[in-house]
């Protein structure tokens, strides 16, 4: 009998930091923006635009905010923020009253107002930086009150994400998410999402549902990094 | 004659990797054969510019106006209307880099260089009213108040280079202008 040999976790630079802080000028969301598009046309074959949108031509809306990840002065990963209209509002057929029903069957209907809604998305690693555990950091940032909420803007979370994403970045990371809706078909996810491994729409009660330390972490902040290593996650970890 | 000139800080930003990139070369007898291909030309490196903004169309107008100021000098300028002129756009994130080049007549390149000098010793107010009363007077078409205005009005730091040509005839000039990409935002 042969024996194949596991594939070996190659060290490749010793520990570094990571600067986690918000975009806030024309160069800041420039270079997110860039560095988002370079990844997900490489890895779904997707473009993007700001008012031309159509996910059956895979052309995808950027955020409307973005946290960025620096490591040694480079831009290496992005957590992307709707604000204005939500991605699972606009495609996913998420309607308020969705998310009214899941906020009272948590007993929170008269702490958050369902109109008033955020989305995480386009979750994204610059390829050369896997295996340094930057894209778990930047997912525990994206999920900070920090990020998420503005002095008038206290809102739920959405998310879309397939099956794979909630079992390997939500569950683990202690964050429930609830189910609103499956996802519809749309030809841009058509790399993304399987029969085994659908999509679907979700809420996130922010203060009950993302772990306190998640929440109430600062930005921006440095944290440091472990050895890198090959062979951890993939670049993008979010549609 | 041979003119060397330099104006500015002529490499300020080119230590800074560039996030968006565009050069177009342009044959100047395109262009003088038919005017309005400046201002079409302008346009639309304007707009393909201004998709990097968050207000796009407050950022349209002052791209618009400065790449046609660069592109009709060099145009214009041009001593032999053959020698194709190139207009670059550098996005460096937080500025841009408008850059024309273009090989002009030995006289120009000496009477660029002493508006530069004078650009660069006087006041700007002073100089602006100076040029407005010698365009009145003159048919020549080099007052400068192009590039004044560049720079009084919408903030542009300007950089040129004057160079004897590398083929032999006229003079190598290179004229960059660099925008404020948070100004321009919210222009």
């Amino acid at each position: 009998m042969t024996t194949v040999p596991a594939p070996t976790r190659t060290t490749l630079a010793t520990p570094s930091t990571l600067t986690l802080r918000l975009a806030t000028s024309t160069g800041d969301r420039m270079r997110a923006e860039y560095l988002i598009s370079d990844v997900y046309n490489q890895h779904y074959d997707i473009v993007f635009s700001r008012d031309l949108v159509d996910l059956d031509a895979r052309i995808e809306p950027y955020p409307d905010d973005y946290l960025l990840a620096y490591r040694s002065g480079q831009l290496v990963a992005v957590a992307g923020l709707y604000v204005h209209h939500t991605y699972v509002q606009q495609f996913g057929g998420v309607t308020r009253e969705d998310i009214e029903r899941e906020l009272e069957k948590a007993g929170q209907l008269g702490a958050y107002d369902p109109d008033v809604a955020v989305e995480i998305t386009k979750l994204t690693v610059r390829p050369e930086y896997t295996g340094e555990r930057i894209g778990m950091h930047i997912f525990q940032a994206a999920h900070s009150a920090s990020f998420l909420t503005r002095e008038d803007r206290r809102p739920v979370l959405l998310v879309c994400a397939n099956q794979r994403v909630f079992d390997h970045l939500h569950t683990p990371a202690g964050i429930t998410t609830r189910f609103l809706r499956e996802f519809p078909d749309y030809a841009v996810h058509d790399q993304y999402r399987s029969p085994d491994n659908p999509m679907s729409s979700r809420l996130i009660i922010p203060e009950l549902d993302i772990p306190r330390e998640w929440w109430e972490n600062p930005l921006p902040r440095t944290v440091g990094l472990g050895t890198r290593t090959e062979g951890d996650p993939a670049a993008t970890e979010d549609a | 004659m041979s003119v060397e000139y330099t104006f500015g800080t002529y490499d300020e930003d080119s230590d800074l990797p560039s996030i968006s990139e565009f050069e177009v070369r342009f044959m100047p007898l395109d262009l003088v054969a038919h005017w309005r291909r400046c201002g079409m030309t302008a346009d639309f490196l304007a707009y393909f510019l201004s998709h990097a903004f968050r207000n796009p169309d407050s950022a349209l107008g002052t791209l618009s106006t400065v790449i046609n100021e660069l592109l009709e000098n060099a145009v214009k300028f041009s001593a032999d209307k053959r020698v194709p002129v190139v207009l670059s756009l550098s996005h460096f994130g937080e500025v841009i880099g408008i850059t024309a080049t273009n090989t002009c007549r030995d006289a120009h390149a000496e009477r660029f260089a002493g508006f530069l000098e004078r650009l660069r010793t006087e006041d700007i107010d002073d100089l602006f009213v100076s040029q407005i009363e010698h365009n009145a007077e003159s048919a020549q078409g080099e007052s400068g108040l192009g590039i004044i205005t560049m720079v009084k009005d919408y903030g542009a730091s300007l950089a040129v280079r004057i160079t004897p040509a590398e083929g032999g005839e006229g003079h190598d000039v290179v004229v960059r202008v660099v925008l404020n990409a948070e100004e321009l935002d919210r222009a």
